[in-house]
């Protein structure tokens, strides 16, 4: 095929989709409508996804040194030993320096702070961060060891009522954020098999409304290509005009909704536009491959069957 | 000499058969109609001379070539050597007067100014020059037949096929257009007329093939529609 016919078959996608501007325009919400209803999905996946990543990355273990007679080399080479750990990313020794320190950044009454300050109540901790949050008591287990017995052992011993219960809170949240995101996956594969089902038959019935045009360019003299080109073409311009609607749409969408979002999500200060800025590039790639794969897919599919007859 | 040959074809539709056994020649620069009733089997030749049917027994050779034969790929090439005439026009409603006939040559991928130029002198020839912007729906059944006979001869095609091109027509503008393809006859086109008009075969007295349930009943040089 020469760049003449390439330029024709160019103008008549183009023209067609003008002069059946009605058909298109229904075309074109069809498949805005897929892709709103897929890129919805795909937002409140990534959205979950952060959410809980957020929630699992604030799920650490932070050891404490109440008896300030242990020895601070002991302590560290804990730290030391804890790193080597496969499901520690990270442990951050708190000095009573800093512990201090942290504890005035706190919104407590500055009497309370003083009081606090005259006893030196603060204890030396370790800040642990683990790799996957599931096996933090993994990480416990290896504390309690005999071989550091003398330096957290008492400390385990009275906080071990309240670790029960830490880890089944840790678990919920774990198991809350599985959830979510096992059913967002479901429920969005069946959204999107029946978008793509849909817009497969507006192409269809868009192609089958001018089964007559194809009929007449056959006995005319026009090869398939020259046929099937034109519709492919405004198929794929169903597509694009879709993209941009449903980008502006959903950026409209997210623009009002982000301050409600942030209110009703304090916990993991989840900024929706920022987010959506953030993963932009992502959106119109998927937007943009799922309609126009789509798009060709579905015309190609739906011409064939009437060059075929 | 021949330019077209139908040797013993027969075409049947599950078990109703339309066409038994015709064997038919027509020559370089002939004027011949084909006539007979309804369901006679006239628009059936013509769909196979326009390959949209395929015989169920027979050979059909064109230009020596045995169109039955054709390959899916052939075929868009065979088309645009015939010119064909509708009954029911076949215009593409979404493109106008000019654009439906420069369509048979764009996909042939003619130059542009070759285009213009073409259309222009196809369309004054039957005398739509002043409609060439229009669309189908805004012309009558006369300036639709025209527009279809327009692309027709767009090819300067040496076989041109009529199928009942007056069908729709009321008797001034049949006449026209009788006019139109008996001028493109004396150009040297071979022109087969089907038609079930009676008036109009008489006037032409030319050949005249007539067909009866399927058959070909008589074929006289210089006939007439005798029923």
């Amino acid at each position: 095929m020469n760049i003449r016919s390439l330029y024709r078959i160019i103008k008549f996608g183009l023209t067609n989709f003008w002069r059946n501007r009605w058909l298109s325009l229904a075309a074109t919400l069809m498949m805005t409508i897929t892709l709103l209803i897929i890129s919805f999905f795909a937002i409140l996946n990534l959205s979950v996804n952060t959410v809980s990543q957020t929630i699992r990355s604030r799920l650490d273990m932070e050891v404490f040194f109440f008896d300030d007679l242990v020895p601070e080399a002991k302590i560290l080479a804990l730290a030391q030993d804890l790193k080597g750990q496969a499901n520690v990313k990270d442990v951050h020794f708190v000095s009573k320096a800093e512990a201090q320190e942290n504890f005035q950044n706190y919104e407590i009454d500055p009497a309370v702070i003083q009081i606090a300050n005259e006893m030196n109540v603060y204890p030396r901790s370790l800040k642990i961060k683990v790799n996957d949050p599931e096996k933090i008591s993994d990480v416990s287990s290896f504390i309690k060891q005999a071989k550091y017995s003398d330096i957290v052992c008492k400390e385990l011993k009275c906080l071990s009522s309240n670790s029960k219960q830490t880890q089944d809170t840790t678990n919920t949240l774990i198991n809350y954020t599985r959830f979510i995101k096992r059913i967002g996956w479901a429920t969005g594969a069946i959204f999107v098999l029946v978008s793509i089902l849909i817009i497969l038959n507006t192409i269809k019935l868009t192609i089958f409304t001018r089964r007559d045009e194809i009929e007449i360019m056959k006995l005319v003299g026009a090869n398939h290509a020259f046929i099937r080109l034109p519709f492919v073409i405004e198929a794929v311009l169903y597509g694009l005009l879709a993209t941009i609607i449903s980008l502006g749409t959903i950026t409209l969408i997210i623009k009002f909704t982000t301050p409600y979002i942030s209110r009703s999500l304090k916990i993991v200060n989840l900024d929706m536009m920022r987010f959506f800025q953030d993963h932009l590039f992502q959106i119109i790639l998927l937007q943009l491959g799922v309609s126009l794969i789509i798009s060709i897919f579905c015309s190609v599919i739906s011409i064939r069957t009437h060059l075929k007859t | 000499m021949p330019i077209i040959e139908l040797h013993n074809v027969s075409k049947e539709y599950g078990r109703t058969k339309v066409l038994h056994d015709v064997s038919v020649s027509f020559d370089k620069g002939e004027f011949v109609s084909v006539v007979g009733h309804s369901g006679a089997g006239k628009s059936t030749i013509v769909k196979l001379l326009t390959c949209e049917e395929v015989p169920t027994r027979g050979r059909i050779i064109v230009a020596g070539r045995d169109i039955t034969q054709l390959k899916p790929k052939e075929l868009p090439y065979y088309r645009r050597k015939i010119g064909v005439i509708f009954q029911d026009f076949k215009l593409l409603p979404q493109k106008t007067v000019y654009e439906n006939v420069a369509y048979a040559l764009e996909v042939c991928d003619y130059p542009n100014a070759d285009i213009k130029k073409r259309v222009s002198k196809v369309v004054e020839l039957v005398g739509l020059s002043h409609r060439v912007h229009n669309y189908p729906n805004e012309l009558s059944g006369g300036e639709r037949q025209r527009v279809a006979i327009a692309r027709a001869l767009i090819h300067s095609p040496k076989i041109l096929i009529a199928d009942e091109p007056s069908g729709n027509l009321d008797p001034v503008n049949t006449w026209e257009i009788m006019e139109l393809l008996y001028r493109i006859n004396r150009s040297g086109a071979l022109v087969i007329l089907t038609t079930h008009n009676k008036t109009v075969v008489d006037r032409l007295k030319k050949r005249v093939v007539l067909m009866k349930g399927g058959r070909i009943i008589s074929d006289e040089q210089s006939g007439t529609y005798v029923i």
